[in-house]
């Protein structure tokens, strides 16, 4: 075996530019997947370290829709010893919109629980007695801080430090002063620490009231965020995909350039056996380097992507601390593994080819060109199959998501698998043009590559792959703006809008209703309406965003299904990802828990919402503070009377609201910022789709260059024959042209079909979003563009290592 | 009327940069290979054989000295009028045939006309049919034997009408009996068309057939 590697390790010295191509690919594969992992892991550390300090040592909570009442918490500590009243909620900091949590705790029932609350005297002066005085991480007693919660402006004050980088974003103080600054009066849950009398405790509590093991609340909340987490993983295995595509599409070509030395080594007694495990062992010892550098690269670029899957939870879902990246051994052994894997399994094809070759002398290079006719016609059929395949598990009943999934892998396998027939057909076909145009000289480039076919099939399906992948995710990009657009369109009926400036789709900020009253007296307002935007965490369905608005109709929501009837008496709407999620459709009854305990609710019709997949139920104004008594609202439309000037109106309400600090804004306002939360939620899908277009250019550039050089003897023969250095030049940039096209070509339909399925059965199914398919134009002729450009950039060092090479030496026999 | 060509060196020597040394492979060389004769140059392998006619043809460039084809110093062209001249005036018959196994016999035959923009198949099939394989046209090249592999290499060689013929050790790699009959299809073809030949060869059965024998030796030329 060591002879054997030695004949490989002097193969890689002699081709160090491919070596390090296909390294390139790999590291590439394996920093994506690290990157993504990593990132999302940290931000789930980040956020479970965060929500443990936070929770303590407390083991249950007790919690209510409204918040649970003094009387109940006094009656709970006469019966269970270690017991603690919290008042939390979000507030933001003036000037840098930044989000924090206020901590609201009674430090002398904080002893079982969290160990950070001051307990000695000195500490405690301050925090107990002094108006608004929290203690803050990385802060200095005497710092100011100005926070915005409820409509209204607090002023705080640090008197103490936090030392655990855990509560970055808590401000801690005593129970009384987070009440006022979140303008509650009842408790935001109630910690316990309870091995048993479960059943006792839910016997003293009232019927709005539960109590809930404290991990199993962290854990749904975190659960929120696992759609979002699958497809990001999702796409970053594509990226692996891909690069386990032209790992093979390079291993493959390794095979193919040392056929003649595997056939001198069958012919002198190595066994089939051996031969595979040789091409086996060298790809995973170059998948393991590759690794090791994907994993140095991951980390690099798990930074950034934390930054970007932070920033996303933060708007979307839940406040995260913004912690570090989280390196875990795992993560990276998973990561080698990976590589090692992919490449592994990459290498088994070409590893059975070489070990098929036949003893030195036998196989000739045109009779490989007949079996590769005949292999191309199996693959073909293979194809067609594994396309079947994949249709029939789209359509399988049960909408699966893991089924759409491997549907997707089936059909790009399957349509790579086409790419021999269909492209020797193309090249068939343009023979005759460019005989037209460039006459036979311009006819030699086609005509090899359908007369190479073992070569270049394999080329133009790793690129084929790499660039359907590019325009499949960038057309469930576009269409899902696409369809956020036409739905802003609709939903921001309103002329103006009147909200919080640091609201997020994770957290809206409320304010007094009294504000709609002095809107409507406003010149020139024809109608104002309502609306309150609140998380809610309901036993049934999970964390949902509660939505109460003043007038279902005037909001303008498209309904999926049913209608608004019923809607003012009592009846709710849900949206899509919560029908989709819960199997609720209109005429089913949903169950909520109101402030005096659940409350049936009959649906009476499904809308379409793109602001989270969370879920949503939209419900009257009068019937939310029926059930929920809470007095606050998220927003004011304003619609203008006819004639009148927005821009005026929104001068004049804009005064009548100043001191309230409410931002109006109007509705061009609005849509701009609602999509610039669009653009940045996909921004770590975009970059992935760079490093996918990257992993692609390395490997075809590695192919391409593999392909051409090659046939160094077959060029200089042609030099010899009186072929000029111009026409090598413009052979090989045609030919690497001809290729790249069709490939480019053939990754048209197939990445419209990759979009159909993440558009019309991955997005549903993962998020129960309906979304349109808007494959706009650029994105095909951008995509055409970027094989073209792979392809002839490939062509420059081939075509001028054969124009360097003199043909006398290129003839020379080996 | 014959179009051959005369060669004529002048001082023709090439070296070579080996393993950091200097390689002498010919010396100086002066000679003139007549038009429409048939020229051997007969050495041991290694000698310089395949490096001269390599010189000739212009594949390669000396390091001192001329070539003259007819009135041409060809050794004084730029690459791209060298390769035009090449492509135009003179045809090859390799030691290995150098078929691109990808092209019909008919392809191969046509590749020089096909590379001056010319698709001349009826000429092409007027070469096949001289060297008796016209009926193979549309075969592969690993389908036919040496002998037949070599027969469509001297079609090629002489599809283009050219004005010589330059030949390295066509029948090196072919039975005696083949090599024979390979050897006088050449010399008939290129006789009848009133072709110049020069024709390397390691073999001394050629020699009575040669208008003119020059020896290598010590990579010197000796008439």
């Amino acid at each position: 075996m060591t002879a054997l590697l030695r004949t490989s390790l002097r193969f890689a010295r002699g081709h160090p530019l491919q070596v390090a191509l296909l390294v390139l690919g790999v590291a590439l594969g394996v920093a994506v997947v690290v990157a993504v992992d990593l990132a999302t892991a940290s931000a789930r550390a980040s956020f479970a370290s965060a929500t443990e300090t936070v929770s303590g040592r407390a083991t249950h909570q007790v919690v209510a829709p409204a918040g649970v009442t003094v009387d109940v918490y006094r009656r709970l500590k006469l019966t269970v010893p270690e017991c603690a009243p919290v008042v939390t909620g979000t507030v933001t900091v003036v000037g840098d919109g930044h989000a924090m949590r206020i901590l609201g705790v009674d430090p002398f029932a904080e002893a079982p629980f969290r160990g950070y609350v001051p307990r000695t005297v000195p500490d405690l002066g301050g925090f107990l007695t002094r108006p608004g005085a929290v203690f803050a991480y990385g802060r200095k007693p005497g710092d100011v801080l100005r926070v915005a919660a409820g409509g209204r402006v607090a002023r705080l004050v640090v008197v103490g430090t936090l030392t655990s980088a855990d509560l970055a974003d808590v401000l801690l103080c005593d129970v009384s002063t987070a009440q006022e600054i979140l303008g509650m009066t009842r408790l935001s849950h109630v910690d316990l620490r309870l091995e048993h009398d479960l059943e006792n405790v839910r016997a003293l509590l009232p019927p709005d009231a539960r109590l809930e093991s404290a991990r199993q609340r962290a854990e749904g909340l975190q659960r929120m965020t696992a759609a979002f987490e699958l497809n990001l993983t999702a796409i970053s295995l594509l990226v692996l995909v891909v690069g386990m595509f032209l790992i093979y599409n390079t291993i493959t070509f390794f095979v193919v350039q040392r056929r003649p030395q595997l056939g001198i080594l069958r012919a002198l007694g190595a066994t089939q056996g051996e031969i595979f495990v040789l091409v086996l062992a060298e790809t995973c010892l170059l998948g393991a380097a590759g690794a090791l550098l994907g994993l140095a690269l991951g980390v690099a670029l798990g930074k950034g992507a934390l930054s970007l899957v932070t920033r996303t939870i933060n708007d979307l879902y839940y406040t995260v601390p913004a912690g570090g990246l989280l390196i875990s051994p795992w993560l990276l052994l998973k990561g080698i593994l990976l590589g090692v894997g992919a490449a592994a399994i990459s290498a088994v094809p070409p590893a059975l080819e070489a070990a098929r070759v036949a003893p030195a002398g036998v196989l000739s290079r045109s009779e490989l060109e007949r079996k590769a006719g005949r292999v191309v016609r199996w693959a073909t059929a293979v194809g067609a199959a594994l396309l079947l395949a994949a249709g029939g598990l789209l359509l399988a009943p049960g909408r699966r998501l893991d089924f759409a999934f491997v549907a997707l892998a089936l059909g790009l396998l399957g349509a790579a698998f086409m790419v021999g027939l269909l492209g020797g057909l193309l090249m068939r076909a343009v023979t005759p043009l460019a005989t037209f145009l460039g006459g036979a000289p311009a006819a030699m480039a086609p005509r090899a590559i359908a007369r190479n076919l073992s070569r270049t099939a394999v080329a133009m399906a790793a690129l084929m792959l790499a660039v359907s992948s590019i325009v499949g995710v960038q057309i469930m990009v576009g269409s899902f703006r696409a369809t956020f657009e036409a739905w802003l369109d609709v939903t921001l009926a309103a002329d103006i809008f009147v909200s919080s400036p640091y609201n997020r789709v994770s957290h809206a900020e409320g304010f007094s209703r009294a504000v709609a009253g002095k809107i409507r007296s406003v010149p020139g307002v024809a109608r104002v309406e309502t609306a309150r935007n609140v998380p809610l965490e309901t036993p049934a369905y999970g964390h949902i965003q509660l939505f109460a608005v003043s007038d279902a109709g005037s909001q303008g929501h498209r309904l999926a299904a049913g209608s608004i009837d019923g809607f003012s008496s009592g009846s709710v709407l849900v949206s899509e990802p919560f029908s989709w999620r819960n199997g609720i459709k209109p005429g089913d009854t949903i169950t909520l828990p109101g402030a005096n305990g659940p409350v049936q609710f009959p649906v009476t019709g499904v809308f379409h919402d793109y602001a989270t997949e969370r879920g949503a139920v939209m419900i009257s104004d009068d019937r939310y503070r029926r059930h929920w008594r809470e007095p606050l609202i998220t927003s004011v439309a304003v619609a203008v009377a006819p004639g009148a000037n927005v821009e005026e109106v929104a001068e004049r309400v804009r005064a009548r609201v100043a001191g309230a600090h409410l931002q109006v804004r109007s509705q061009k306002g609005v849509r701009a910022l609602a999509l610039t939360v669009f653009d940045r939620t996909f921004a770590i899908t975009s970059a992935l789709r760079v490093l996918v277009a990257v992993a692609a250019f390395i490997g075809v550039l590695s192919s391409l260059m593999a392909l051409l050089l090659e046939r160094v003897r077959e060029i200089g023969l042609l030099r010899a024959l009186g072929m000029t250095v111009g026409q090598v030049w413009r052979l090989v940039l045609l030919e690497t042209a001809l290729i790249s096209s069709a490939a480019g070509l053939l990754a048209l339909p197939v990445g419209a079909g990759l979009a159909a399925v993440l558009v019309d059965a991955v997005h549903p199914r993962s998020f129960g979003w309906t979304l349109a398919f808007v494959p706009r134009v650029s994105y095909f002729v951008e995509a055409f563009v970027l094989a073209l450009s792979a392809g002839l950039l490939a062509a420059i060092y081939p075509a001028s290592r054969f124009a360097a090479v003199p043909p006398g030496e290129a003839l020379r026999t080996e | 009327m014959s179009n051959a060509a005369a060669v004529r060196l002048e001082g023709v020597a090439r070296e070579y940069v080996e393993g950091g040394e200097r390689h002498r492979v010919l010396h100086a060389l002066d000679a003139v290979f007549e038009a429409g004769r048939f020229t051997a140059l007969v050495g041991k392998s290694g000698c310089g054989k395949s490096t001269l006619l390599n010189l000739i043809s212009g594949i390669d460039a000396p390091t001192e000295g001329d070539v003259w084809i007819g009135d041409v110093p060809i050794t004084r062209l730029a690459d791209r009028e060298r390769t035009l001249f090449r492509r135009d005036r003179i045809g090859i018959v390799f030691q290995f045939f150098n078929l691109i196994p990808t092209l019909t016999v008919l392809e191969n035959v046509t590749l020089p006309q096909e590379l001056a923009g010319r698709g001349r198949r009826d000429e092409a099939m007027r070469q096949l049919e001289r060297v008796g394989l016209a009926g193979r046209a549309s075969a592969m090249p690993d389908r036919l034997s040496g002998g037949e592999q070599q027969r469509v290499a001297i079609a090629r060689a002489l599809a283009h009408d050219p004005d010589l013929i330059l030949a390295d050790e066509p029948t090196g790699n072919l039975d005696p009996e083949t090599g024979a009959a390979v050897l006088e299809l050449l010399l008939e073809m290129t006789r009848a068309a009133g072709k110049t030949l020069v024709m390397a060869t390691h073999s001394l059965d050629i020699l009575p057939f040669a208008d003119a024998v020059f020896q290598f030796s010590g990579g010197r030329l000796v008439q």
